[in-house]
């Protein structure tokens, strides 16, 4: 246990964020207090079920794309019913992850059925279902919604007041990440379906030969993705409290950025959930130091896209090198 | 008889090729357009504008087709386009108003409102001089989106990141690059006659097309006459037994990035002298109808199956029924909902279509049977 966890990629990720906040608190200091490290805890929890819904899909090697129009489409159109009929968080969470889990059975269906490149599938869906909302609603902005909404985000499990009379605490939102976490941790270590994931990530051929159902373990890798967007959806709305149609599509490569950084490969089969919220925590305190550090909101995507480059590539590179001593293959 | 046996005799075979189900298909297109809406989709104008929209996405398309028949897929393309677009008409403004330009206003995009006055271009250059200065621009595009793809190929290569990650990094990268340079600002305001390329026409002929023809033709010759194209398209089918067969996939693969990265530098000259204008986000539309395209075009996913007559009617096909949509009145979004199931379903029938083939083929073996 000890020797592979001094190897893992966890540990290292871990005192790569470590040593990043210690420099930045060097040149501000107000980085690393507790109020901003709840802050960036609650504001990375609707990255963080996003991310955990990515990985699973790349543990099973593929990629979806699609996840940012399911979200922003079951929040658009659970927003709107319940503008019309009372209701309160409880069906939102539920009315958002049907939402969800449907589109995603969607996904699954073109993607068991007819063999075709995960990519292509979603990238089709992707713009089918955003293109379908857009061009439905006359309207795809809402600037006031119900109130239980962003109640639910002001909520703290504990928290406590410091000396300027700031709330800080541990957020419901948090909270809600975490146990997502915990569930699809669980699913994967300790069921047969999660088991079939690792498997089928490893080799598609040898998981069926071996007997898994690999129709009922695609259905629930895209069914989980699409339910994990949907609860991801209600939170966004909580926290910033409107809708809008193009906000989380420019999460994508983000979150798809936070889960290569966490160590999941494009092959499958590799990586977990732990490493997936490092990722996670990764890119908020990347995206956040850039703030205190008072550098221009624009080289945002310059380094989100070297981070993507640069983790990939590590990851890539130092397989090519474990493989050069074992085989003359090359391909 | 011998014309009885000419259309119903057993002798003649129709042979299936991809190519002529194309053709069919495009002249449907046109024929079921031109029915529908036979004053708008006919006129002379619709046709030109036809002319002018196929040349940037159709460039766009074949860079997106090499990569793509080397097994990968290029995301970068459109962000490559914006760089190199972005960075070429800084070159080319700063080379024509040597003397008046403020770099730094440029960039804060009152460059247009500068121009609206005559002041700056009343000092465009002529002659000789002017036409030095679009080669050095055509040069400065060319070469940055080079490197950009020579970036691509090296992190497919040499680091052996997959493909759709090592493109996907590239496009966030190089759009964000192009938003520290800009800002944000449109860059716009180019001299007359370096529009020409992209709004000229020869003859009745816009240059645009003249352009895409010969690159069309080109990377044709390039893909089934060289050693190289040859390469790639062992790659694509497969690597390992390339790299038994003696090739440098490592080679190739970097040659293959670079390709598609140059094709995506002649697209940005044609969209920035056509619109007149550049700035960080241009032709994001046009992803995923390249990507559409190229599998519509009979481009395998796996690479190493297609060529570009396919892709060419497939680009001819696509906007054939864009305009379509566009004189229907579509909404853009709902254009996108459109491609994408096109994209779906395409994909859908290029699995299933060889699936019933070999159905019929065993029924029928085991009739004569």
């Amino acid at each position: 246990m000890g020797r592979k966890f001094l190897r893992s990629h966890e540990l290292y990720l871990f005192l790569l964020i470590v040593v990043y906040s210690i420099i930045v608190n060097s040149i501000s200091k107000s980085f690393l207090t507790a109020e901003n490290m709840f802050d960036i805890l609650k504001s990375s929890s609707i990255m963080g079920v996003m991310a955990i819904g990515v990985f699973i899909v790349m543990l099973s090697g593929g990629i979806d794309i699609s996840f940012p129009a399911i979200a922003t489409v079951s929040m658009y159109v659970t927003v709107r019913l319940l503008e019309r009929f009372n209701g309160n968080l409880l069906i939102a969470f539920v009315m958002a992850s049907t939402f969800g889990i449907m589109f995603g059975c969607v996904n699954a269906f073109l993607v068991y059925y007819f063999n075709i490149p995960t990519l292509i599938v979603t990238l089709g869906t992707s713009s089918i279902f955003h293109g379908a909302m857009l061009s439905i609603a006359k309207i795809p902005h809402i600037y006031t919604v119900p109130g239980y909404f962003f109640e639910f985000s002001k909520k703290y499990i504990f928290s406590w007041v410091n000396k300027e009379g700031i709330t800080i605490g541990f957020s419901t939102m948090t909270c809600t990440m975490l146990i997502i976490a915990v569930v699809s941790w669980l699913i994967l270590r300790y069921t047969m379906l999660g088991r079939g994931i690792y498997a089928i990530g490893g080799n598609l051929e040898a998981a069926k030969r071996a007997g898994f159902n690999i129709m009922r373990i695609q259905f629930f890798i895209y069914s989980w993705i699409g339910f994990l967007s949907g609860i991801a959806s209600i939170l966004y709305v909580s926290l910033v409290r409107h809708v809008h149609p193009f906000n989380l599509m420019g999460m994508l490569l983000d979150v798809i950025a936070a889960v290569v950084l966490g160590g999941a490969s494009l092959a499958g089969g590799s990586g977990t959930i732990l490493g997936t919220f490092l990722g996670v925590g990764m890119i908020y305190f990347i995206k956040n130091s850039l703030i205190f550090m008072k550098i221009p909101s624009y080289w945002d995507p310059v380094v989100i896209g070297l981070v993507i480059i640069v983790s990939t590539g590590i990851n890539a590179y130092s397989k090519t090198l474990g493989r050069r001593g074992v085989t003359i293959i090359e391909s | 008889m011998n014309l009885k046996n000419l259309i119903f005799g057993k002798r003649i075979t129709i042979r299936y090729s991809k190519t002529m189900t194309f053709v069919i298909a495009f002249i449907i297109v046109f024929i079921v357009l031109s029915i529908l809406q036979p004053t708008k989709f006919l006129s002379n104008t619709n046709l030109q504008q036809m002319a002018f929209q196929i040349p940037e996405f159709g460039i766009l398309a074949l860079a997106m087709m090499v990569a793509m028949l080397s097994g990968g897929i290029d995301l970068s393309i459109i962000s490559i386009t914006n760089i190199s677009g972005i960075i070429s008409a800084i070159v080319l403004l700063s080379l024509t108003y040597p003397e008046t330009l403020d770099l730094s206003m440029l960039l804060k995009g009152i460059m247009a409102e500068e121009a609206a006055t005559g002041s700056l271009l009343l000092q465009a250059p002529t002659g000789i001089k002017m036409f030095m200065i679009i080669l050095v621009t055509i040069a400065v595009a060319i070469g940055v989106a080079g490197v950009c793809g020579l970036l691509n190929g090296l992190l497919v290569s040499i680091i052996r990141i997959p493909p759709i990650l090592a493109t996907l990094g590239t496009m966030k990268l190089l759009e964000g690059i192009s938003l520290v340079i800009t800002k944000g600002s449109p860059i716009t305001n180019f001299p007359k006659s370096f529009l020409f390329i992209g709004s000229g026409t020869i003859a009745v002929i816009p240059v645009p097309m003249i352009i895409f023809i010969l690159c069309a033709f080109a990377v044709s010759v390039f893909l089934k006459r060289t050693r190289l194209g040859f390469s790639i398209y062992a790659v694509g089918e497969n690597p390992i037994a390339a790299r038994f067969s003696g090739l440098k996939n490592r080679g190739v693969l970097i040659k293959t990035y670079l390709c598609s990265g140059l094709l995506a530098g002649v697209a940005t000259i044609l969209l920035i002298s056509r619109v007149d204008s550049v700035k960080v986000g241009y032709g994001t539309a046009y992803l995923l109808q390249a990507v559409l395209v190229v599998i519509l075009g009979g481009v395998s996913y796996l690479g190493g199956i297609g060529n570009v007559s396919g892709v060419v009617l497939g680009i001819f096909i696509l906007r054939a029924i864009s305009s379509g949509f566009n004189i229907i009145g579509f909404s853009n979004h709902f254009r996108n909902v459109i491609w994408g199931s096109m994209l779906v379903l395409v994909t859908i029938v290029n699995y299933i279509v060889p699936r019933i083939a070999d159905l019929l083929k065993i029924r029928a073996r085991s009739l004569n049977v």
